[in-house]
């Protein structure tokens, strides 16, 4: 897989990267080296470029660059609007702001629920027992891990 | 002679204020010899001796093929400074110490500072520098540039390593097995060549592995030929760098201890600067802040200076009474100076605005935000700022790019600025489409606009074209912590940047001012319609009659070179009526132009050669007046295309 089809909010290992000679050596020098964990961060208002975090620093790359790096997902995080119906997931992270955080607790979406996805065109979940129906958009920054 | 220490290290990591703390405002900024990256010099004396610094450019890596990357690495073999510090972020130190690692490797007398400590231990990192001098084999120094802690600590180490006859860094890291047999191989091989052993063998020979272009062509010409295979270089080079993170990750537990949580003040801001909806309305917003801080706010001490030289030519015209000497000295000289003071309040003004939301942190994420949009023009969202600028003044939009970080980019943008069409230009337009397309000017005035913005675009793509086959430029781009900005750092970059204005901007527009004024002046004491510039108005005639312009449209482009809206005051001239009697200067105007001509007129004006001031930034900041001259052919073709098109088409139509 390649670092720019990586969904915001999942962490990823680095395999290889293949830039061009005359960046190579900065894209190492960042701290894109086979074995270091990245995490997309966010993605610019056009989707294209993206933030990425890297051995601690914000590293922007256009999906261009980004697509020159290798890499493979740690563990099974992925966005809930990616995740498969009927299985269960557990939440790891919210992508969100404040806004964001007071609508998920009052759905009583937290670290650690348990997520059931019943259907997903409308996503309907299962939440600790209760259901609860997602627009797509807010399912993109929930990010879940397969239990 | 004073002693040279050279200052490396990441971007962002305050380096830049470590050496203002360690200069004081003894410093000067001068560009490296041919390209656009500037070059930061401070003197110190320390203890009865005088220390250099050199603070060179902000990277990564020591390639030799990435610009910033060339010149650090050439000026630590070249110039061998008696000491390197190599400056690292407390709050993320890792790249910083691969950096080290990479220094280490090249030389010996080298320095850790580890700076931003203040920051560090108020988010509850600590750092054991024992720790960093065992696994680096360096004196490590912990700073803040903010506060000045450790910076007396750092001049003693400095002069520790300055006096004492030691060789200081002994510390090599150990590569996988495959890498050090290869290593060593090389390293026999390399110990033969007398003509290598100004270099470490070890570097060279990592360098060679890892398919380094320079140092393969340095052995190739030593007679070693490099038998490994692109791909086997590039499986080295990978091994290599991540060895060298493996060994940092181990020092990292060592030494640092942390109890930092996750979300930051700075995540919690980006999350709204950077945000889906809101960030471009935030960066419209910033750029219109900025765009009314460089013009409007400073728009009373521009008046200021303007009347002030007004009163001053009015004062020595009265003392010194008529004649040729009054008028060189009021209108060539005062005339010219005050051109150029005008513009110094916008100037330090733009510098300013951009100063701030640079130390800030805002200006990569207002990059980020809208790179998208550049990307089709080959540029990225860094120079969309500059060309912004350029509305309000083409001068300060060039001298802007000073903070564009990759020099072709930096290169384009200061070619296609001209094109962005500047408040100067506004009066030509105003006083033809007002005479000649009256009911319709709001329409033809953004359609002007519209065509400079479109032909900033495909100038911008046609010169990457050019120059650069096309490749776009990267955006490969830390986005720094936010942080309140000094006062003292602000100032510094403010005047840094702005005092070079005055000095070669200056006395260059002075020399073509009053060369203007000689052209108007002689050689019938100040009568125009006679002068050297009407001459050479009629002469030049013939090459401009396809395009219907006559004497007199060709002798007011003269003096536009000087500055644009002159083209309004000399119209004013020829037809023999004052600044105020606008309405009879349109009748007059509308005799001599059809509506064809006056949009071919428009659209020269528009293209047509840069105005003095930025012909002297285009060569000052690019480094070069071939730019410059380049710069001045290409506008004045494609302002002549561009008219002859508009008369061809017009024609056709009428």
């Amino acid at each position: 897989m390649r670092l720019s089809e990586a969904a915001v909010g999942t962490r990823v290992r680095v395999i290889s990267t293949h830039f061009p000679p005359s960046l190579q050596n900065r894209i190492l020098g960042l701290g894109f080296v086979p074995g270091s964990v990245v995490e997309v961060v966010r993605e610019a208002p056009l989707g294209d470029p993206r933030v990425y975090l890297v051995r601690g620093k914000m590293i922007t790359l256009r999906n261009d660059e980004a697509a020159m790096i290798e890499v493979e997902p740690i563990g099974r995080q992925l966005p809930l609007s990616m995740a498969s119906i009927g299985r269960e997931y557990s939440v790891v992270d919210f992508m969100g702001g404040a806004f964001f955080m007071s609508r998920m607790a009052s759905l009583g979406i937290q670290k650690g629920s348990r997520i059931r996805v019943m259907s997903k065109y409308p996503l309907i979940a299962l939440v600790n027992g209760r259901q609860v129906r997602l627009g797509m958009g807010m399912a993109e920054k929930i990010i879940v891990e397969e239990v | 002679m004073a002693d040279i220490v050279a200052l490396v290290g990441n971007p962002n990591v305050g380096k830049t204020s470590l050496f203002n703390a360690l200069t004081g405002s003894r410093q000067y900024v001068a560009n490296w010899p041919g390209v656009t990256v500037s070059r930061k010099e401070g003197i110190r004396r320390w203890r009865g001796r005088e220390i250099k610094f050199v603070d060179l450019p902000g990277i990564y890596s020591l390639g030799a093929l990435s610009l910033d990357e060339k010149i650090t690495r050439e000026y630590i073999i070249n110039e061998a400074p008696e000491v390197v510090v190599v400056v690292v972020d407390a709050l993320n130190m890792e790249q910083g110490l691969y950096l080290l690692l990479e220094v280490l490797e090249m030389r010996e007398n080298v320095m850790l500072v580890v700076n931003a400590i203040d920051e560090a231990r108020k988010r509850g990192v600590y750092i054991n520098k024992y720790e960093l001098e065992k696994h680096f084999g360096v004196h490590t120094v912990l700073t803040s540039a903010v506060t000045g802690e450790g910076v007396t600590e750092l001049l003693d180490k400095i002069l520790h390593m300055l006096t004492s006859k030691q060789v200081h860094s002994l510390v090599e890291i150990t590569y996988p097995e495959e890498v050090e047999d290869k290593i060593n191989k090389i390293v026999e091989i390399i110990r033969k060549k007398k003509e290598l052993h100004s270099y470490k063998p070890r570097w060279l020979a990592v360098k060679f592995l890892e398919g380094d272009a320079q140092v393969l062509e340095l052995l190739k010409s030593c007679g070693i030929e490099d038998e490994i295979s692109q791909e086997e270089h590039e499986k080295y080079r990978s091994l290599i760098a991540s060895r060298r993170y493996e060994y940092i990750e181990t020092v990292m537990k060592e030494a640092v201890s942390s109890k930092m949580e996750k979300m930051s003040f700075s995540e919690a801001i980006d999350h709204v600067m950077t945000h889906r909806f809101l960030g471009i309305p935030i960066f419209l917003s910033f750029m219109y802040l900025a765009f009314k801080f460089t013009f409007d706010v400073m728009a009373p001490f521009s008046e200021l200076i303007d009347s002030g030289m007004a009163a001053l030519g009015d004062w020595l015209r009265n003392v010194m009474g008529d004649g040729w000497a009054t008028s060189l000295v009021v209108d060539g000289v005062i005339g010219g100076v005050g051109g150029v003071l005008v513009f110094v309040p916008n100037i330090f003004g733009m510098f300013l605005a951009l100063g701030f939301m640079e130390e800030f942190g805002y200006l990569p994420r207002a990059a980020f935000v809208v790179d998208r949009l550049m990307y089709k023009l080959k540029l990225s969202g860094r120079s969309f700022m500059s060309l912004i600028l350029g509305f309000g003044c083409n001068v300060p939009a060039i001298m802007s790019t000073r903070g564009i970080g990759d020099p072709r980019e930096r290169l384009i943008t200061i070619l296609v600025s001209p094109f962005i069409t500047c408040s100067a230009r506004l009066p030509v337009y105003l006083l033809l489409v007002g005479a000649l397309f009256r009911g319709k000017e709001a329409a033809m005035i953004f359609i002007i606009y519209l065509s400079s913005m479109v032909l900033t675009a495909l100038s911008s793509i046609l010169w990457n074209k050019i120059l650069f086959k096309g490749e776009p430029v990267p955006l490969i781009m830390e986005l720094p912590r936010y942080r309140l900005p000094t006062l003292k750092n602000l100032m510094l970059y403010v005047w840094d940047r702005g005092k070079h204005f005055l000095e070669k901007a200056g006395s260059i527009i002075l020399i073509a001012s009053i060369l203007i004024w000689i052209l108007g002046y002689f050689p019938n004491a100040g009568d125009i319609n006679t002068s050297f510039a009407a001459h050479m108005g009629k002469a030049l005639e013939p090459i401009f009659r396809p395009l219907g312009f006559n004497w007199k449209m060709v002798t007011a482009l003269i003096f536009g070179m000087a500055a644009k809206e002159v083209v309004v005051s000399t119209f004013s001239m020829l037809y023999g009526f004052s600044d105020e009697a606008a309405a009879a200067l349109h009748q007059a105007i509308a005799a001599d132009f059809t509506p064809v001509t006056a949009l071919a007129f428009i659209f020269f004006v528009m293209a047509y050669i840069p105005c003095f001031a930025t012909i002297a930034a285009i060569a000052s900041e690019s480094g070069s007046w071939k730019w410059a001259w380049w710069s001045v052919l290409y506008s004045l073709s494609v302002a002549y295309v561009l008219a002859l098109i508009i008369v061809v088409v017009g024609g056709m139509i009428a």
